[in-house]
């Protein structure tokens, strides 16, 4: 009998925005963990595969110590505020998902947009945020 | 809301768990407080405050780069040792891992009350086998 298995999504590739979509998983232990125990986050699972579907900025660079790594940016329609609770998302917010350099999901959440580029989680301009803006979509 | 694209794949009644945890997959801590979804304020390259999107309270955090605050510091100071059916257990105290990721960066106001912030909520160990 086999466990569950990684949830393979298709993105765009920040080395190659105009060639094939990659895969990024979302781990079968961090979806599973937070299916059991953090119910809110298990739902919002789907604003990240939104956001992993349809892009609106790659950053590069996201950790000091552990080289590599993406933030994906994206804006999804709708999420979870509390268990049963589904409201638009905000305006005001972009949703960045956080993928580790082996292309695995680990973090994702919500963050205040920046008032220069509203499709960018504020201080995106900061060197000691992201090491550069990988790829912007045009549309 | 239509069906989670993920729900075929787990099964059980969920119930919230308020615990820290080590999350691999981003060598990071990740401690969460409410069952709400999460707006994120990064505070420097180690610690991320989680603010709760119905009412902006903390309601937890991310500790970044947690091997290497562990390699920086040792783990004298950052780890707690306890007995549990008689197996000695090492555990990293994850206050004394927000202090020490405080020490590496510059001082400002906006880090030490995030800091403050997150050390004062209840003390919470994660076995250091499940991270080294």
């Amino acid at each position: 009998m086999t466990g569950p298995t990684n949830y393979k999504c298709h993105t765009v590739d920040p080395d190659n925005p105009m060639g094939p979509r990659i895969t990024v998983e979302i781990p079968a232990d961090l979806y599973t963990r937070f299916y059991k125990y953090n119910p809110v986050r298990y739902e919002n699972l789907r604003a990240v595969k939104h956001v992993l579907d349809n892009p609106r900025r790659i950053f590069w660079g996201v950790r000091k110590y552990n080289q590599g790594g993406w933030c994906y940016v994206g804006k999804p329609e709708e999420w979870y505020i509390k268990p049963g609770v589904v409201v638009p998302f905000p305006e005001n917010k972009v949703f960045t998902v956080y993928v580790n350099p082996l292309r695995r999901v680990y973090e994702y959440g919500a963050e205040p947009a920046a008032s220069d580029d509203p499709s960018c989680p504020i201080d995106w301009k900061s060197t000691d945020r992201y090491r550069g803006l990988k790829w912007k979509s045009t549309s | 809301m239509e069906k989670h694209f993920l729900n075929e794949y787990v099964t059980g009644e969920p119930e919230f768990r308020p615990e820290p945890w080590y999350n691999p997959h981003g060598d990071c801590i990740i401690y969460q407080t409410a069952d709400e979804a999460v707006v994120r304020e990064r505070v420097d390259e180690f610690l991320t405050v989680y603010h709760s999107a119905l009412d902006n309270r903390v309601i937890g955090y991310q500790i970044k780069d947690v091997t290497a605050i562990i390699k920086k510091f040792g783990l004298v100071g950052l780890a707690v040792q306890s007995e549990q059916n008689g197996t000695r257990i090492t555990s990293i105290s994850a206050s004394a891992l927000l202090l020490a990721a405080y020490e590496d960066g510059l001082p400002s106001l906006r880090r030490r009350e995030a800091y403050a912030e997150a050390i004062s909520g209840p003390a919470c160990t994660i076995p250091v086998s499940q991270i080294c």
